[in-house]
C-alpha cells in the first residue's frame, strides 16, 4: 500500500473498472461479439421451431460445441487481451501506471472489468438459449442449465486471467490466445486425454458436472479437481500479471 | 524558383507539383506488370522472404504441419510396404490423395488464419492503400493480384503432401517406371480439387480480413467464421433431418471445410459418407464450392471499391 496517497486503491478500482469497460465496448468487435452471443438463442429457436425439446442434445451441441468451445475463448481472447493491450498499444497505460495507485489495484480491476463483460455476454447468451430451449422441460432443464452457466462462469474467469497476464507480456498475446484456444484445446486434448489437467476447457466442463452430468460421458476431470486447478491458474495469472505490471519498462505509444 | 525549372513546364507529365526532382525516363510497364509485381511480392510476403525469421515461422511451421502426414507415410515408406505385403497394414488406413485434406483440413484454416491478415491488413493500418491506388493498377486489381497470391501459397502447401505421398507410392512399388504410369492417374484429381480448395478458403480469408485494419481482429474474424459456420449448419441438419424436413438437407452445402472435403469426394469419385443428406450429389458441393468462391471474391473486390483511401 502506498502512505499517504490521497485515495485508497479500494476506491480508485470502480473508476479504473469503468474506464476498461468503456473501453472495452465502444468498438465495432464488439458488435460481432454480439452476434456470437446470440447464436444460443437463434439455434434454440430453431430447435423449437422443429418442435424438438431436447435437452441433452440442445446442450451438448450448442451450449458444450458452440458456446464453450468458441464463443467463450474468443470474447476471453479479445477483452481479455483488449483490457490491457490497447492500453499499451495507445501509450496510454503511461498515465495510469503514474497513479499513485498499487499495481495489483491495477490489474484486478482491469481483470474484473474484462471477465464482468465476457461473462455477461456468455451468461447471458446461456440463458437466453436456456429459456427457450432447456428449461422448459423441467427439473432436467433447469440442472442442466445452472451446469453449463456454472461452467462457462469458472471457464470464462480462467481465460480471463490467462489472457489478461499473456497481454501484459507480449504484443502479440491475441495470436497466442487463438494458437493455445485451437491447437491446444480443439486439436490436441481430443487426441491426447492427459492433458485436461491443463486445458481450461476442461477445468469448465469438470466443474459443470458438479450440478449433473450433462454429457454422455463424464466429463475427464472431478469437479472438486477442476474447481481447485481453475482458482490456481486464476490466481497464479494475476499474480503473474501483477508481478510484470511492478517490473515494466514503459516504452511510450509507438506502434 | 518556377522559372528556374524550364523543363518542368515542358515536361510530358505536366504534374501540378512539380519540384524539380530528376523524372523517370524508363520504359512505363502499364496497368498488368503492377499487378504482377504486386502478386510476387505479396506471395513472398506470405512466406517470409525478405522479412526477418520471426515472419517465416508461421507459414513454414502451418504448412509443415499440414506435409507431416504424408512426410512421415515417405520416410517410413520400406517398412510400410512390407507390412502391406504382409497384410498387416490395411493401405486404406494410410493418408492417401483422396482422404488427405479430410483428415487435417484444420491446418489449412490455420494458415489462413495466420497469413490471410498479412496480406491485407496492414495497408490499411499504415494508411497506404493510396499510393497503391495512384498507381496504374487499380482496385479491383489490387484486391485481384492479394487474392491470387493468397491462393497460390494455399495451393502450393495442398499439393507438397501430394508430392510427398506421390514419390513414396512410387518407391514402395517394385518397378518405378511402370508405378509412375499407374500413380499419376490416382494423383490427378488432386490437382482440381485442391485449386479449388485454394480459392474458396483464400477469398473467404481474404474478403473477411479486408474488413479490419488490426491483423488480430482479423484473424479472430477468420476463424470465428471458419468455425461457427462449420458447425452451426450441421446442428441445424441434425435436427432438422430427424424432424423429417426436406430444406435443411441444403444446409451441409454451407459448410467451408465439410463443403470442399465432399467437393474432394466428387473428385476422386469416393462416395459420400451415410450421414451427408442423400439428396444432395457430390456434384453440388462441388457448385457450392464454386459458388462461394464468385460470392467472397465479389465482397472483396467490392470492399475496395469502396474504401475511402
Amino acid at each position: 500500500m502506498i502512505h499517504g496517497s490521497p485515495r485508497s486503491p479500494i476506491r480508485a478500482m470502480p473508476e479504473i473498472f469503468r474506464v476498461t469497460v468503456r473501453q472495452l465496448l465502444g468498438r465495432r468487435r464488439t458488435l460481432l461479439l454480439l452476434l456470437l452471443a446470440a447464436l444460443p438463442l437463434l439455434l434454440a429457436l430453431v430447435f423449437r421451431l422443429f418442435d424438438r425439446i431436447d435437452v441433452q442434445r440442445y446442450s451438448n451441441s450448442v451450449f458444450d460445441g458452440v458456446l464453450i468451445a468458441i464463443v467463450l475463448p474468443l470474447t476471453a481472447v479479445l477483452f481479455g487481451t483488449g483490457a490491457f493491450g490497447a492500453e499499451l498499444d495507445e501509450g496510454t497505460a503511461l498515465y495510469l501506471l503514474a497513479k499513485p495507485l498499487p499495481r495489483w489495484a491495477v490489474v484486478l480491476s482491469k481483470a474484473m472489468a474484462a471477465a464482468a463483460l465476457t461473462l455477461l455476454l456468455t451468461v447471458g447468451a446461456i440463458l437466453a438459449g436456456a429459456l427457450v430451449e432447456v428449461i422448459p422441460a423441467g427439473e432436467v432443464g433447469v440442472r442442466a442449465t445452472e451446469a453449463y452457466v456454472g461452467a462457462t462462469v469458472v471457464g470464462g474467469l480462467c481465460y480471463v486471467a490467462v489472457f489478461v497476464a499473456v497481454s501484459m507480456f507480449t504484443r502479440r498475446a491475441l495470436v497466442i490466445g487463438i494458437g493455445y484456444t485451437l491447437i491446444w484445446e480443439g486439436l490436441l486434448s481430443s487426441l491426447l486425454p492427459g492433458i485436461a489437467n491443463l486445458s481450461i476447457r476442461q477445468y469448465a466442463l469438470g466443474v459443470g458436472d458438479w450440478f449433473v452430468q450433462v454429457g454422455r460421458e463424464p466429463a475427464r476431470l472431478p469437479p472438486e479437481t477442476a474447481v481447485v486447478l481453475s482458482a490456481v491458474v486464476v490466481v497464479a495469472a494475476l499474480v503473474l500479471a501483477t508481478w510484470r505490471l511492478m517490473h515494466f519498462e514503459l516504452s511510450g505509444g509507438t506502434d | 524558383m518556377n522559372a528556374g525549372n524550364p523543363s518542368a513546364a515542358s515536361s510530358p507529365a505536366g504534374s501540378i507539383y512539380d519540384l524539380g526532382y530528376r523524372h523517370y525516363e524508363g520504359k512505363r510497364h502499364g496497368r498488368w506488370f503492377a499487378a504482377w509485381s504486386l502478386y510476387v511480392d505479396s506471395l513472398r510476403g506470405i512466406w517470409g522472404f525478405g522479412r526477418p525469421v520471426s515472419a517465416k515461422a508461421a507459414p513454414f511451421i502451418l504448412a509443415g504441419l499440414y506435409a507431416l502426414p504424408a512426410v512421415i507415410v515417405l520416410a517410413f515408406s520400406a517398412s510400410l510396404s512390407k507390412s502391406i505385403a504382409s497384410g498387416a497394414t490395411n493401405p486404406a488406413d494410410l493418408p492417401n490423395y483422396a482422404n488427405y485434406f479430410g483428415g487435417i483440413g484444420t491446418f489449412i484454416v490455420l494458415f489462413l488464419v495466420a497469413q490471410a491478415p498479412e496480406v491485407v491488413c496492414r495497408d490499411q493500418r499504415y494508411q497506404v492503400l493510396p499510393l497503391y491506388f495512384t498507381r496504374a493498377m487499380g482496385r479491383s486489381d489490387y484486391a485481384m493480384a492479394r487474392l491470387l497470391s493468397l491462393a497460390t501459397a494455399l495451393f502450393l502447401v495442398l499439393m507438397v503432401p501430394v508430392i510427398a505421398l506421390f514419390i513414396g507410392d512410387i518407391l514402395m512399388g517394385t518397378d518405378a517406371f511402370k508405378a509412375v504410369g499407374s500413380e499419376w492417374p490416382k494423383a490427378l484429381p488432386s490437382i482440381p480439387s485442391n485449386l479449388l480448395i485454394a480459392a474458396s478458403m483464400a477469398s473467404i480469408a481474404l474478403a473477411l480480413s479486408s474488413y479490419s485494419p488490426r491483423r488480430a481482429y482479423a484473424a479472430v474474424g477468420v476463424l470465428a467464421y471458419f468455425l461457427l459456420v462449420e458447425f452451426v449448419p450441421i446442428v441445424i441438419y441434425g435436427i432438422g433431418h430427424e424432424a423429417g424436413a426436406k430444406w435443411v438437407d441444403v444446409l451441409p452445402l454451407l459448410t467451408p471445410i465439410t463443403g470442399l472435403t465432399r467437393a474432394n469426394d466428387w473428385f476422386f469419385g469416393t462416395p459420400i459418407p451415410a450421414d451427408f443428406p442423400s439428396s444432395i450429389g457430390a456434384g453440388a458441393y462441388v457448385l457450392a464450392g464454386l459458388v462461394s468462391t464468385l460470392l467472397f471474391t465479389g465482397i472483396l473486390v467490392w470492399r475496395y471499391r469502396r474504401i475511402a483511401a
